[in-house]
């Protein structure tokens, strides 16, 4: 384990100096401001997951290093959640009729080399929804969502699936950046938008995108697809198996 | 020792998992009960969502239903016309109760009815066998015998149409109480996750008057039918029987049980019954807890399935 994430480690350092020496050889003319690598676009959750880190590491072109910011911009598929209020009726807590709330994202990562309100204006910010507090959620009802839409980021932040870390981003040197995103154990399946926003003294220079794809390892995936599309059969063989089980037990039983 | 439950859709701790299954296969083991109405507490104590909790506990009791039922069966201590009638009872509970679990799962207060349903069974049932364990303890200390009830007295049940002759059980009596019974342990099956026995094994021996040696036996073959197709219903209906869960689960109970069996002859009975009373309402006291105080979390968010 340790091993592994030395030779990761190593990989990623060696793709830095890479960069580096690109840049440093063709100073003048080099035409993207901003390159960036993803570690591994294919994640997967296989039956011992626990949780995963996505390795972000790239160049950009800077002219003054102390004016120069990353952010980076993690955001799974969106979703529909239902939220129900807990109301005290005859004395025990009961839930409340729900309400839908849209375009919840199933995971949402915000890092940065310092705070992203520092970095850039906050119309930008609300227009690419960039921060936790920028999140543009849909609701059918008006009345008491912000105080849903705050627990459901509350929630979301306690449970490691929405991150803020304006210190997740750090830069080496004077035109490399690293980021390790924590995916957390309960992550859903999907692809994921990693957007990355190069800004230069408050303005936006360049921007990469690139998707990366989370799947169910093979026996977790397989299990989860025949529970729903062969729910009948799949009900049928947990029955078989308890069968065989539950005999063999008593036969081992018997036996002595 | 981490695994991913792809039903449960979490990671759980694959050594506490097993501890669960297997602590609860020793209570069963040295009380002679099922332990569903325990293992699925703690499983949603754990972490597993109620739903899957419920189907994925009846699933682990088939098993343990059939290794308990074969050691009955060759004592011939089963009434299988008996067994069958209280199945037909079951068969239909079992669907009135799985289309009452969609109608409150759909309504979002499926978690609500799940608990409260183990509040007033656990509560009921805990405090029982808690102040019999414990009169059975004095009564022993002051020499003196327990009273035993006289066994063939008739009641209200005998004068019920559709009288059926059970041989093995001696009886003859109306099919509308053992149907009735049916019924209700299993919409408790489907509902709670949980084989019934406790309710069934005393409304066998106290309503049918049906002899001690054949009861526990008996009610074993009516829950390894009812819980065998509650799971396929849970399975086809709402997809929350994690077959991973269930698997360890089932090592856990093997394990214990063997334990247990092996412990039970060790101590007194009436100690046992009054710590099984223990535990019963201290699970119950948890429950109920959660329902009364203040929420951490006022808000439920739960993803729509689309």
């Amino acid at each position: 384990m340790y091993y592994y994430s030395f030779i990761k480690t190593l990989i990623v350092a060696l793709f830095c100096v890479g960069f580096s020496f690109t840049n440093y050889a063709s100073a003048n003319e080099v035409e993207a401001d901003l390159v960036v690598q993803l570690d591994d676009p294919h994640i997967q959750i296989g039956s011992n997951f626990f949780g995963e880190e996505l390795l972000i590491f790239g160049a950009f072109n800077s002219g003054d290093l102390s004016k120069s910011d990353i952010i980076i911009k993690v955001r799974g598929t969106s979703k529909s959640i239902s939220v129900r209020e807990k109301v005290k009726k005859y004395g025990i807590w009961v839930n409340s009729d729900d309400t839908i709330i849209d375009n919840v994202p199933s995971y949402y990562a915000i890092y940065s080399n310092r705070n992203i309100q520092r970095i850039t204006t906050q119309d930008f910010l609300k227009e690419n929804q960039i921060g936790l507090g920028y999140l543009k959620f849909v609701s059918n009802e008006k009345n008491q969502t912000p105080n849903i839409y705050k627990e459901i980021i509350k929630k979301n932040k306690e449970e490691g699936i929405f991150i803020e870390r304006y210190t997740g981003v750090r830069i080496v040197g004077d035109k490399l950046f690293r980021a390790s995103v924590q995916l957390p154990k309960d992550i859903n399946e999907g692809s994921y938008d990693v957007t990355i926003y190069f800004f230069d003294d408050q303005k936006l220079v360049d921007r990469d995108t690139s998707r990366v794809f989370v799947n169910k390892t093979l026996a977790g995936k397989y299990i989860y697809t025949q529970a729903n599309e062969r729910p009948l059969l799949y009900g049928i063989i947990c029955v078989v198996i308890a069968w065989i089980a539950g005999l063999s037990v008593a036969g081992l039983s018997r036996a002595r | 020792m981490y695994i991913y439950l792809p039903i449960a859709e979490v990671s759980v701790n694959l050594i506490i998992l097993f501890g669960m299954g297997g602590a609860v296969g020793i209570l069963s083991g040295m009380f002679g009960v099922g332990g569903g109405f325990l293992m699925t507490p703690l499983l949603i104590f754990y972490g597993i969502p109620p739903i899957v909790a419920v189907a994925t506990e009846a699933n682990q009791i088939v098993a343990s239903s059939i290794s308990g039922v074969v050691a009955h069966w060759r004592r011939r201590a089963v009434d299988f016309k008996m067994g069958t009638v209280l199945l037909i009872g079951g068969v239909i509970g079992s669907f009135l109760g799985i289309e009452l679990f969609a109608l409150l799962k759909n309504v979002g207060q499926i978690d609500l009815m799940i608990s409260l349903a183990y509040v007033l069974l656990l509560g009921s049932i805990g405090s029982l066998i808690f102040v019999e364990g414990i009169s059975a303890i004095i009564n022993k200390r002051n020499d003196k015998i327990a009273q035993i009830r006289k066994r063939k007295e008739r009641t209200w049940v005998y004068s019920l149409p559709f009288r059926v002759r059970f041989k093995k059980s001696g009886l003859y009596i109306s099919v509308i109480p053992p149907i009735t019974i049916g019924i209700f342990v299993g919409i408790l099956a489907s509902i709670m996750g949980v084989g019934g026995g406790f309710v069934m094994v005393p409304a066998m021996i106290y309503l049918l008057r049906m002899p001690t040696n054949i009861v526990i036996g008996t009610s074993l073959y009516q829950i390894i039918f009812v819980t065998s197709l509650v799971t396929i219903l849970h399975a086809y209906e709402n997809q929350t029987v994690d077959v991973m869960l269930a698997i360890i689960l089932m090592g856990g109970g093997v394990v214990g049980a063997q334990i247990g069996a092996f412990l039970g002859h060790r101590l007194k009975a009436e100690q046992l019954r009054f710590l099984l009373g223990v535990l019963i309402l201290a699970v119950c006291a948890k429950m109920l807890i959660e329902l009364i105080a203040k929420p951490q979390n006022i808000y439920v968010i739960a993803d729509v399935l689309l």
